[in-house]
């Protein structure tokens, strides 16, 4: 019995002593990826946003485990995936270096969206103040992230995926999606 | 061959009804059908330890939402499985619900061939094997986000009990049912429950946390059953006309029956609490499920006084569930699980009949069984995704588990409550349960997915035993998904069987019970459409059964010196005494309509034909229905209007569970039964906060005209002392059931 606690003492430490916090990726990465393809045609700007071939920028947080596997697993579903939001696309993995280096990078690449890995919790606020007044859709691949201000997210309700959409930062960002789609989304004013 | 043509017309009917169902409107430019397919997709943790949509799972699955609770008027586990679940079944004794699937059911087996987890914490105990599926359950629908119902065996990674599927309750997170909340129900003149729950969201140092919570009371007190008269002819002790109460005047000497109003009754406190602050999630449930079954029968209280409301059996289940998880590196996660579990039970009836009360100047007897089983385990699980995408991914796991399992019976004078004799029956033993599993799962491609792995689980009573499964799944063209799996899966005989003396009688070496299956599927989704066709097959081997021993048996243990002739008769011992061979089909197909997908509608069919086999001799089961299913369909009003929900089930007809061992005229069958409900639930208009739910529901099971007693429906469970044949009692009298209940639930959430 001595052993068996002492077993279950040094597991515990070991774990805890590695890991640093992680935030709930509440749907599977490969389903999010065929919604992001879907969704991104119901916002009237992502045509005019992305021209021919949409750019999608995966947002990587150095040093967080969680958000290098979510960030490749992104990677390898959206490209299985034959068009975003109806067009042929490309994928970038960008490490993140603060607000306004990211929003300089959507600029000049002309990326349509950015997809937002775990890890940025504490970011959240810096990249949706970054972003206002670009126009690119910023996709959360954690819940709650989505109040805090980027404009699209998932998350599990009943075992279901559910929409989460800021509304607020969507008009910041000149993502207006149609009104058919926000009838399915939890709206954030 | 009749059955294999009912079983194809079943399926040919199914496709049809489905396909004139099909919305005839093309869809338009701008549907969002597509998308809303999507949304609908169920996501499910339980086939495989991680989150996968159901449509690749290495299993079939159905998730019921706490919308389809509300909506539909479920009051328990067992009306979710039996109203909205594929391929599930349940069968009422006014006891603890039977449960089956796919064809195989086995009767007052409490449950253990079927795995029932809440958050991912298995439930079955050791001493039985048990698991509650009914208001045993113990936990307020209100606190449940949804229920993943997987079929078929599941032991690969869950271990014993997994033979017939896995059932997991999952609870809401806070963020679902945010601030408190109160909630009153009652079916009218029948029960009652009231529940208080909670969720809040906090910040603990420094990480997000969050503590949800529930508490219940529920009541149950009738229906009032009128049984019987059952001629129970001259007591073996006295020679006299059997007496089956302790009052004298209740009932004619020799008779049993009469109107039981005071016996049926059940009470459930209950309480439940989760907290996760970051990566650290702790579960803790406590409850008590005190019922009496108003009916004496094999299974329930064999000797019990007739309408005694101090016979009664009472089972308490405390657990605590704490896990700990981490990403260590990209390719690297690791979670720690640390569990505890008490559970007792206690079966309190008393005996007058003499035959049941053998001690000397005691006119009724006072007997308690009382059982305890407890474990602490831990479970370590890493998963290694080698490709750092989820193509390639490796779970292994080892959960290792000390248990303490105690029996004791005692015999008392009822009328000073003082013991007549020492104790017997005892068990008090502690042994040790280790098991190892892994899973491999592969995505060649985006269409292609593999699943593979095995666990090995070692216990003190038997060798190891291997659980395997292997299971493909291929998008076959566009929405279509073809899967097939195989899977094997055991139950390790409980204490119970393994140990306890039967009429002075313990088991020989007992062999775990396995089952293997083979299934393979077709599903296709388009737009919000889904319809599933499924067959399946599966072997069942070494059941445990209770085995009466024939006379040459019962000489042959005398003269081993094991029992004696001269103190008792009618020896039973458990023993692998049979097989199960099952095959034959399952479907489903749900849909919405609408933009809003205010109208939605779903029916699910099992058909299937299961043999048991012993001594070369082939039967129906019993109890088990091999025709079942369910359909439903709903409207969401506009506006401030209420939800309408009307939902069915069927269940086919089925032998009674003394079909064949009680030397009937006729082979007795329970007639089949369908039953209905009606609910209406929305917001009360003008008061915030505050929402109702009022439900109808009418059963028809139709008695079988050759069937002795008065109820107007019946169902497989022979009830009274006339258990078997006998001159004058050709035919059994069959459990009854409630034909008709009314229900209103008001729910007040705090803070909207």
């Amino acid at each position: 019995m001595q052993g068996f606690v002492a077993f279950v003492l040094a597991t515990i430490a070991l774990v805890v002593a590695r890991a640093a916090f992680a935030e709930d990726v509440a749907v599977p990465v490969g389903l999010q990826a065929e919604l992001i393809a879907k969704i991104a045609s119901y916002d009237k700007s992502f045509v005019e946003r992305a021209g021919e071939r949409a750019q999608i920028a995966i947002l990587l947080k150095g040093g967080s485990a969680d958000s290098s596997r979510t960030a490749a697993h992104m990677q390898s579903s959206l490209a299985a995936l034959p068009a975003v939001g109806g067009l042929p696309h490309d994928e970038h993995m960008v490490t993140y270096a603060g607000g306004g280096a990211l929003a300089a990078y959507v600029k000049a690449r002309r990326i349509a969206i950015v997809y937002v890995t775990p890890g940025f919790g504490e970011d959240a606020g810096d990249i949706r103040a970054s972003l206002e007044g670009v126009n690119v859709l910023s996709v959360a691949a954690v819940p709650e992230y989505v109040p805090k201000g980027i404009v699209l997210g998932f998350d599990l309700v009943s075992g279901k995926p559910k929409l989460l959409v800021n509304l607020a930062q969507a008009k910041k960002q000149n993502v207006a999606f149609k009104a058919e789609v926000l009838k399915m989304m939890k709206v954030y004013e | 061959m009749r059955r294999r043509h009912r079983i194809a017309l079943a399926g040919a009917t199914f496709a049809l009804g489905v396909f004139a169902l099909l919305p005839a409107t093309p869809a338009r430019a701008d549907d969002t059908s597509d998308l809303q397919g999507l949304l609908n997709e169920p996501v499910v943790t339980t086939a495989s330890k991680s989150a996968e949509t159901a449509t690749t799972a290495p299993a079939t699955s159905t998730t019921i939402t706490a919308e389809d609770l509300r909506k539909y008027g479920i009051h328990s586990l067992d009306e979710a499985i039996d109203f909205l679940s594929l391929g599930v079944v349940t069968s009422n004794p006014l006891h603890t619900v039977d449960i089956g699937s796919r064809g195989v059911t086995i009767p007052s087996d409490q449950g253990n061939h079927f795995l029932l987890l809440v958050n991912g914490h298995a439930i079955n105990e050791a001493l039985f094997g048990a698991a509650r599926f009914d208001r045993g359950l113990g936990m307020p629908l209100e606190l449940i986000d949804h229920i993943e119902v997987v079929l078929g065996p599941g032991s690969v990674l869950y271990g014993s009990n997994a033979m017939l599927g896995v059932i997991n309750v999952i609870t809401k997170r806070a963020k679902d049912m945010l601030g408190g909340h109160v909630a009153i129900e009652s079916e009218l003149g029948k029960s009652y429950r009231a529940a208080g729950l909670g969720g809040f969201e906090l910040t603990l140092f420094g990480k997000p946390s969050e503590v949800t919570f529930g508490l219940e009371y529920f009541r149950q007190g009738g229906p009032a059953f009128l049984f019987g008269p059952q001629e129970g002819g001259l007591d073996n002790a006295t020679g006299q006309p059997a007496v089956y109460t302790r009052d004298p005047n209740a009932l004619p000497q020799g008779t049993w029956g009469g109107r039981a109003d005071r016996d049926y009754y059940a009470q459930v406190p209950s309480a439940f609490m989760r907290f996760i602050s970051g990566n650290f999630e702790v579960n803790v449930h406590a409850k008590s499920y005190l019922r009496s079954t108003p009916y004496r029968a094999r299974y329930a209280q064999v000797i019990k006084d007739f309408n005694d409301a101090d016979s009664y059996e009472i089972d308490r289940h405390v657990w605590a569930d704490a896990r700990y998880r981490a990403t260590l590196s990209p390719v690297v996660e690791l979670s720690t699980r640390l569990y505890g579990d008490s559970f007792d039970y206690r079966d309190h009836f008393n005996a007058s009949q003499a035959s049941g009360c053998l001690f000397d100047g005691v006119s009724t007897c006072e007997y308690l069984f009382s059982g305890v089983s407890r474990w602490v385990g831990l479970e370590l699980q890493s998963s290694f995704d080698w490709k750092k995408d989820g193509t390639l991914v490796t779970l292994i796991g080892v959960d290792e588990r000390i248990r303490h399992v105690g029996t004791k019976s005692d015999a008392l004078n009822y009328a000073t409550h003082l013991p007549v004799a020492s104790s017997i029956s005892r068990i008090d033993r502690d042994d040790k349960t280790t098991a190892a599993y892994i899973q491999q799962t592969w995505q060649p491609t985006p269409w292609l997915g593999f699943n593979g792995g095995a666990r090995v689980d070692y216990e003190t009573r038997f060798r190891g035993v291997v659980s395997p499964r292997l299971a493909a799944s291929a998008n076959v063209w566009r929405g279509g998904t073809l899967k097939a799996v195989y899977a094997q899966a055991y139950r390790a005989p409980s204490w119970i069987e393994t140990n306890f003396n039967t009429q002075g009688l313990a088991a020989d070496t007992l062999l775990p019970e396995s089952v293997r299956s083979i299934e393979t599927s077709l599903e296709q989704r388009f737009g919000t459409q889904r319809i599933l066709m499924g067959l399946f097959r599966s072997w069942w081997e070494d059941l445990v059964e209770l085995h009466v021993l024939s006379d040459a048996e019962a000489r042959e243990e005398a003269r081993k010196g094991r029992i004696s002739l001269l103190r008792s008769a009618g020896f039973t011992q458990f023993r692998n005494v049979s097989s199960i061979d099952d095959y034959g089909m399952n479907a489903a197909y749900e849909g919405t309509l609408g933009d809003a997908q205010s109208f939605k509608y779903g029916m699910n069919v099992t058909a299937a034909i299961a043999r048991r086999n012993e001594a070369n001799v082939a039967q129906p089961l019993r109890v088990a229905p091999q025709v079942f299913g369910n359909v439903r369909v709903s409207y969401d009003l506009p506006g401030s209007l209420p939800i309408v929900a009307l939902a069915a089930h069927y269940v086919g007809k089925r032998p009674v569970d003394r079909a064949y061992d009680g030397a009937w005229e006729h082979v007795p069958y329970a007639q089949p039964l369908i039953e209905l409900r009606a609910t209406l639930s929305g917001a009360v208009p003008f008061v915030k906060g505050l929402s109702y739910r009022a439900t109808a529901n009418y059963l028809v099971a139709p008695c079988a005209a050759d069937l002795v007693g008065s109820h107007s429906a019946c169902g497989p469970y022979v009830v009274g002392p006339v258990q078997a044949a006998y001159a004058g009692h050709p035919r059994p009298e069959l459990s009854p059931m409630d034909t008709f209940r009314v229900g209103i639930g008001l729910q007040y959430d705090f803070g909207q």
